[in-house]
């Protein structure tokens, strides 16, 4: 009887019938789930990591200390920092130049987990194919306009956040204090 | 151990130099004179208190300042004992030979060639050394000697791989390949028999859409039968474990996940174990737990992948659509969870990079809830199909006893009827608070491992919704202020953080001085890192255990014999990422 059953199920292909079975059952229930791309979008998380940017605070001021943490922290020193004083600011640095090298960055966050004062952000961006690579070599004016248009809220400053924070990137005398 | 430490002593009292236990890691390593390496290493895999039946891996480690510069490392394993050997042995520099221990571990002959490839060390008595992974004519050198920089010699800038259009294209003066080339790639001489026998030579690859990367096989064709398959690997060699002989060991993590691509998070919690395992850290429960769920996530996705990607090789184009399908929300889960879907750099040293959210956890308990519907879909659509049963049984067919000889791990080694799974043998995360099972195949071919592959999606699927309902609150990183930078929000808050932060991200975390291997069952199988440190911020030597190179090298053995239209199920049964492969 089994025989028979297996020797039936041959020569009606009864396989290939469950199998269109599960296939026609999804074209009854079809949703799509494709996005077509260039004209809808996903929407990203928020944690996503794409393009890096420098951030600032509210009153414009740049946040970044010049401390290079990220250049030493980046798996495939995509980064480069040259730090200075803050002219007429002794105690306060600043990064005078900052460069990185997009074509070998790995987004992987370290920079931005290295950054002791969340100068660096990882921005939803990913658009980023270009022509001539040269154009992936980008310096902080780029850097900054990147943070500009993906970061529209800004922090506070440092040392309005918590103001017992006096040991870095403050000038003691220009410290503005904590309205009341 | 002990007991087989002492009969080895007392058996080669001029073979063995020194016996080093690391009793912290659990870790034997026995240092014996080269010339002496045969007889100890067939003792040792021969005697019924012995049984290293299983060759994990063979490591090489320069030490230029030592008057016998090189050390080769073998590191063994007996299934029956379920416990683990090193070997060493010292060669000096003008003569740098040891003797080959194919006779013994038939899966010695491509991690030798490996070592001979890195590091310039002889095997006398290997039926094939040549270059594995750089290419033949590689002139500059054995690339991981402690005197190579690490952005090679130069030769890379003469390469002339572009045309220039205002040259005249070269004229090819005669096609033919020489005859001596083509040697390597020819089996062996048959014995004479009436059949008409006319061997041809078929290049395939390096790029053919199959080969799930860049991998040339030359096959010898009788006929349509296979005679000898020479899988010609590198083409994707990136030097992983040069590159991370320069980085401190936090930077490593994001340079793991380009090993096997399609589990990033496998590796990286092979890679943080091992680490882990040298600092001798313990990580806090909740980040266990994390971490076993987004590994068992990770093993769901690359099975999916592998089934997708066999069934589109073999012709079942559906399968591939349906299984992409849950693989992206399984995609989606990982980018809300650290913000990238393929390369996730997500775990730490000491634990995890971001905490679950409970709309995660909600999501993925949505995700279990309809999985196994649709592993029975999948399962309806092909596992009776006669085609996929004419294509997958009695195809790649390896006995339980050849597949431990060739060390093959992971799916592989259970299709053949072998219960060896790492999570049972050698339990980490939360492997042993949970309840699940190893699904064991029977007859070693594509088939069973298919079989297999399907089980363990479902026992990934019962250990995630075990560890969802177990899951205890808590911190998702370890307490250790000299190996693991303070949490972010402390470090503009107080002194001590902001100094550690600074410390640990420009000097990087110093282990002691010792070495470890540590295993991790990745989806393909066993995935090992043996780390050798000096004490410093970077690892002296890194070697990496991928099963995929392991599995290359039962390529051969599983290859002849079978029609060509096989060999592209034979490079799927293994679930090959080139990437892993070639580091």
């Amino acid at each position: 009887m089994t025989k028979l059953k297996a020797w039936f199920k041959t020569i009606i292909f009864y396989e290939i019938l469950v199998g269109m079975k599960a296939t026609l059952s999804h074209l009854l229930h079809y949703k799509p789930i494709t996005l077509q791309y260039p004209h809808e979008k996903r929407a990203l998380p928020d944690n996503y990591r794409g393009m890096l940017a420098l951030l600032r605070y509210d009153d414009g001021t740049e946040k970044c200390v010049g401390c290079d943490l990220c250049e030493a922290a980046c798996p495939s020193r995509v980064i480069r920092v040259v730090s200075a004083e803050v002219p007429g600011e002794p105690t306060k640095r600043y990064s005078k130049e900052y460069y990185m090298d997009m074509t070998r960055c790995l987004f992987c966050g370290m920079c931005v987990d290295a950054c002791p004062v969340d100068a660096l952000g990882m921005t939803r961006e990913f658009e980023w194919a270009v022509y001539d690579k040269r154009q992936l070599h980008l310096n902080k004016e780029q850097l900054l306009a990147i943070g500009d248009r993906s970061f529209p809220v800004r922090e506070k400053r440092l040392e309005l956040q918590h103001p017992n924070v006096a040991f870095f990137n403050v000038s003691f005398g220009h410290v503005p204090q904590k309205p009341n | 151990m002990q007991p087989l430490i002492e009969t080895l002593m007392t058996r080669f009292p001029r073979a063995v130099l020194s016996v080093e236990a690391d009793t912290a890691r659990a870790e034997v390593s026995v240092r014996i004179a080269a010339d002496r390496l045969i007889e100890v290493a067939r003792f040792l895999h021969d005697a019924p208190e012995a049984l290293f039946d299983h060759l994990s891996d063979i490591c090489s480690v320069d030490y230029p300042e030592d008057r016998q510069r090189f050390e080769v490392v073998y590191l063994l394993h007996s299934l029956p004992y379920r416990r683990r050997l090193r070997l060493k042995a010292r060669v000096p520099e003008d003569n740098p030979a040891i003797a080959s221990v194919t006779g013994i571990w038939k899966g010695a002959e491509f991690l030798e060639r490996e070592v001979y490839d890195m590091m310039g060390i002889t095997f006398s008595g290997h039926p094939d050394l040549r270059r594995i992974l750089m290419p033949e004519d590689y002139a500059e050198g054995f690339p991981l000697r402690k005197d190579f920089p690490a952005e090679g010699r130069g030769w890379r800038s003469q390469f002339d791989f572009i045309p220039r259009l205002d040259e005249a294209p070269v004229e090819q003066t005669d096609s033919e390949i020489p005859e001596r080339d083509k040697q390597a790639f020819r089996a062996e001489a048959a014995p004479s028999s009436s059949r008409r026998r006319e061997e041809l030579l078929l290049n395939m690859g390096p790029q053919h859409p199959s080969t799930h990367g860049v991998l040339r096989v030359v096959l010898e064709l009788d006929g349509e039968r296979i005679v000898k398959a020479t899988p010609d690997l590198g083409y994707l060699h990136r030097g992983v474990e040069k590159l991370s002989e320069g980085l401190a060991y936090m930077q490593i993590i994001p340079h793991t996940d380009r090993l096997d691509y399609v589990c990033a998070m496998a590796n990286n919690y092979a890679y943080v174990r091992a680490v882990e395992k040298l600092l001798g850290i313990t990580i806090p429960e909740r980040a266990e737990y994390i971490r076993t769920i987004v590994a068992e996530m990770q093993r769901i996705v690359g099975h999916l992948f592998w089934l997708g990607t066999q069934a589109l090789d073999i012709g079942a184009m559906t399968v591939f659509f349906w299984t992409f399908r849950e693989r992206e929300v399984l995609l989606d889960m990982f980018e809300k969870l650290c913000g990238a879907r393929l390369t996730l750099n997500y775990y730490r040293i000491g634990g995890v990079d971001s905490d679950f959210t409970p709309d995660l956890v909600l999501r993925l308990k949505t995700f279990l809830d309809t999985f196994p519907e649709k592993v029975k879909e999948y399962d309806s659509l092909i596992a009776s199909n006669r085609i996929w049963l004419g294509r997958t049984k009695n195809v790649a067919v390896i006995s339980a006893e050849d597949a431990i000889s060739f060390g093959c791990t992971g799916p592989v080694l259970r299709g053949s009827g072998v219960a060896y799974d790492i999570r049972k043998e050698e339990p980490y995360g939360v492997y042993d608070k949970v309840d699940w099972e190893v699904p064991v195949g029977k007859n070693g071919d594509t088939y069973d491992r298919y079989w297999i592959r399907m089980e363990e999606m479902r026992q990934s699927a019962r250990i995630i919704r075990q560890c969802l309902d177990q899951l205890p609150a808590g911190p998702i990183i370890a307490d250790a202020p000299q190996y693991i930078p303070p949490p972010k929000q402390h470090v503009m808050r107080d002194m001590e953080s902001l100094i550690h932060h600074f410390i640990i991200f420009t000097q990087g975390l110093k282990p002691p001085k010792a070495e470890t291997y540590c295993a991790t069952e990745a989806p393909k199988g066993e995935l090992g890192f043996f780390i050798v440190s000096d004490g410093s911020a970077r690892p002296y030597r890194l070697k990496i255990r991928s099963p995929s190179f392991v599995h290359m090298g039962a390529f051969d053995h599983m290859a002849r014999g079978y029609l060509i239209s096989d060999i592209i199920t034979i490079f799927g049964t293994y679930d090959i990422v080139m990437g892993e492969c070639d580091r």
